[in-house]
């Protein structure tokens, strides 16, 4: 019996190192993630996961690089004639991977599907809300030669260039393939689509025609691994080489592998409570306020996120452009709290509804518990509903409770988010401001950095002063990954990113 | 005879129309919304609105049903939401990863369950027949959850020898199929203990060993073709449970099976996904107890006449 079992073992052993063998020679990487993408079509990705895979597959005209600094990538130079009209030039020569040429009428077309919904209605095109917000001041896109593209827009547009850096251009015959091309997503990036077994994998390889640096890898797999345990338990083994979403609690188990690098970093990302501004109680600042005080970040961001979380101390996350540091967390005052509630008329406290998702963020259901008896210290009476996205959303949207739990990221300019959650027309909060509404029209519109900066700090210090939200923390994008990995490591944008990655 | 056809075939339609008729009804009464999913908290009703035009989800309900249900009749469960393939074509990739896991699963608890609960019932109250019995008790109470993630800890983590997930090789189907073994070893080793133990006591049997038969013809030829009746039923109705097991187990291996293309479709509200994986489902546990029954005709004859 014995003896059988080493004969096994030995087996084993000897073909899973020829497996590892094998795929150190071909060039393969395996890497695992938590989620699938909901689409690996860049026009319709509306979700981190779903543009950075997509972002291997579609070069978009310009791209992003680790530290958001736009690069060139299918417009190898631009510039902005006027405030209303950008000019790309694209690179020569570059083809699809299913050997059309890269051309200004591809160009268009993508772009075209983005900002008419009636041309997405009639091609059949989900198009993603996000990307297509990022351009939502574009009047019309002009090809006047086959590598010139001129977008040109009804207002000044700031940020312009990082919303194209968010979208994948499609080959101009996407436009009229519908799902098949939803199926099969093809590009001019560094790798091809092979196959996505959902809930499984996505296979990508090497495009043997990009036009940039050659990919290092001859074939790409992405693990979706949702399942936490089992994800470390990949890394660990070596059958993946690194793996996205950590969780904090196994992260003291992973640094003590000296073949490992856990490495985290703070992201665009901030995690707070939705409040209803509009509605009673929130619609008392003090009582916002009060929550904002008897919200005790430290304890949260160091014992749930074992110190890799920060307190929260401006309306959006810390890798977000614009991003002003001088702002301070409000205090954890008890205290003070309570004296709010009294002065807003709850000397006795106050009951209210709150949701929170489970499984969405990292470790949501958690934080959310922790605030409910954080709140509790200071006179709220909680009364919490747990439930999964899908349901959590609906909820949000319709604006059923009082107070939920949530978080926003994967924008690296500052206009979307705040544009969405502080405009009066879109906010999920009820936040009514018409001089905010001015000034994000005006940061949208500013005409250098400079200028935008001194808006988007007037509106981060009025947002932050009126306590729309019960701000919280900043979360961490935490990756590890093999020694053996390099130019690889966490995003401030969160992306999945394996372009610049090699193994030696 | 052919009655018995009939009959079977006219219920299996009965249950199956019902399924459809729950399954519809309960994926949209659950809150939630497969368009605004989709598109992400940022998109405006407008845009929300028509994702709905273009899934069909704005209809009246009893369009959306009978559309459900001739698609079905056709053999076309619609396109999925997220996906944009045909459902039809994802239960075709997903059911046979299933398939191979519920039925290793299930020659594993056969191979162990069978011959151990022999054991237990010929060596009663025997100190392996008590470690046995007390095994599958711990075995039933067991999270699969659990056992999958000790699995892995052990073999993968730290002795190296097994893939922790994933589908493809042999090797990779070995956790997750013991895994989702336990699911029906534990109850079938009882069951077969049981029912050994009552057949021993049978008066054929006493006639048996009276004749001079020698006790392992006795106990595997006459004993065990009674008792394999129950046996077989049980392992009919477990079908079921296998297959919800194999939910959990198909997570924690990131088994690309039904089990996982269900959570997926429910999570996402992809309605035309999880009303195909029920209804296929469901028919196939149809159609396994409908087996069951015709086994039953071979093995007992008493059951032919009725």
């Amino acid at each position: 019996m014995r003896q059988s079992v080493r004969i096994v073992s030995f087996v084993v052993t000897l073909l899973l190192s020829a497996i590892a063998l094998a795929s150190a020679q071909t060039g393969e990487l395996a890497i695992a993630v938590a989620t699938d993408p909901l689409t690996l079509d860049p026009r319709g990705a509306s979700n981190v996961i779903s543009w950075s895979l997509a972002y291997h597959i579609a070069d978009p005209l310009v791209g992003k690089d680790k530290d958001l600094k736009i690069v060139p990538l299918l417009a190898e130079s631009w510039d902005r004639p006027d405030p209303l009209t950008w000019r790309f030039k694209l690179r020569r020569g570059v083809k699809f991977q299913n050997g059309e040429d890269v051309t200004a009428a591809a160009v268009k077309a993508t772009l075209d599907v983005m900002i008419d919904p009636e041309l997405a209605k009639t091609k059949k095109i989900q198009v993603s809300a996000f990307i297509r917000g990022n351009f939502r001041t574009v009047e019309r896109v002009e090809a006047p030669d086959p590598y010139t593209v001129i977008i040109k827009t009804k207002a000044p547009y700031r940020p312009m260039l990082l919303g194209l850096s968010q979208l994948g251009i499609a080959p101009a015959s996407a436009l009229d393939a519908g799902d098949a091309y939803v199926a099969h997503p093809v590009g001019a990036g560094p790798y091809k689509f092979v196959e996505y077994v959902p809930g499984s994998r996505l296979v990508l390889e090497a495009n043997p025609t990009y036009w940039g640096a050659k990919p290092a890898f001859k074939r790409v797999t992405v693990r979706i691994i949702p399942e936490n345990a089992t994800r470390v338990a990949a890394l660990q083994t070596g059958e993946v080489l690194a793996i996205y979403n950590v969780p904090p609690d196994s992260i003291d188990r992973l640094k003590a592998n000296k073949d490992l690098v856990v490495q985290d970093t703070l992201t665009t990302r901030y995690n707070y409570l939705y409040l209803q501004n509009d509605r009673p109680p929130f619609n008392d600042k003090r009582v916002r306020l009060a929550i904002n005080h008897a919200l005790d970040k430290d304890q949260i961001t160091r014992v749930i996120f074992k110190g890799l979380a920060k307190p929260a101390t401006a309306p959006m996350g810390p890798a977000t452009a614009f991003f002003d540091k001088s702002l301070s967390p409000y205090s954890y005052d008890v205290a003070k709290a309570k004296a709010l509630l009294t002065e807003a008329g709850y000397p006795n406290g106050l009951k209210f509804v709150m949701g929170t998702p489970f499984g969405r963020f990292i470790n949501d259901r958690q934080v959310a518990e922790a605030v409910v008896g954080q709140l509790a210290k200071a006179g709220f009476t909680v009364d919490l509903r747990v439930e999964e996205w899908g349901t959590s959303l609906a909820n949000l949207m319709g604006r059923k409770y009082d107070a939920m739990f949530g978080a926003y990221g994967g924008s690296p300019d500052p206009d979307y988010m705040l544009s969405w959650l502080f405009t009066a027309k879109s906010s999920v909060v009820g936040f009514n401001k018409p001089e905010v509404d001015a000034l994000l029209i005006e940061g949208v519109q500013a005409a250098d950095d400079a200028a935008a900066r001194k808006t988007y700090e007037r509106i981060q210090k009025i947002v932050w002063d009126d306590a729309p939200l019960g701000f919280l923390y900043f979360q961490p994008d935490i990756v590890a990954y093999s020694k053996r990995l390099k130019g690889f490591g966490p995003r401030v944008d969160e992306y999945v990113d394996v372009r610049g990655a090699r193994v030696e | 005879m052919r009655n018995v056809y009939l009959r079977q075939i006219v219920q299996a339609a009965i249950v199956l129309l019902n399924v459809s008729l729950v399954v519809f009804v309960l994926v949209r009464i659950v809150p939630g919304d497969p368009a605004r999913l989709m598109l992400g908290m940022e998109a405006s009703e407008d845009a929300v609105q028509a994702a709905r035009v273009q899934f069909g989800f704005d209809r009246p309900l009893y369009v959306q049903y009978a559309q459900f249900v001739g698609g079905a009749l056709r053999g076309d469960l619609g396109q999925s939401v997220r996906f944009r393939r045909p459902v039809g074509d994802l239960l075709r990739e997903s059911f046979p990863a299933t398939l191979e896991l519920a039925l290793a699963a299930t020659v594993i608890a056969l191979i162990l369950a069978v011959p151990a609960g022999i054991y237990a019932a010929v060596h009663r109250d025997g100190v392996l027949d008590r470690l046995l019995m007390a095994g599958a008790l711990i075995g039933q109470a067991m999270p699969i959850f659990w056992l999958g993630i000790m699995l892995i800890t052990l073999f993968s983590v730290k002795l190296g020898w097994l893939p922790t997930s994933g589908r493809g090789s042999l090797a990779q189907l070995i956790m997750p199929s013991v895994t989702l073994s336990t699911y029906v070893m534990a109850l079938l080793a009882r069951l077969t203990r049981s029912n050994m133990l009552d057949v021993l006591r049978e008066q054929y049997v006493r006639t048996a060993r009276a004749k001079g038969l020698r006790e392992t013809v006795i106990v595997h030829k006459h004993a065990l073709m009674s008792a394999a009746l129950p046996i077989v039923t049980v392992l009919g109705l477990q079908v079921g449970a296998l297959l919800s097991g194999a939910v959990v187990t198909e997570t924690v291996f990131n088994w690309p099976g039904i089990g996982t293309l269900a959570l997926r479709a429910i999570q996402q509200r992809d309605y035309p996904v999880v009303q195909g994986v029920v209804l296929v489902s469901a028919a196939l546990f149809v159609l396994i107890n409908g087996m069951v029954d015709l086994a039953y005709r071979y093995l007992d004859p008493r059951v032919r006449l009725t």
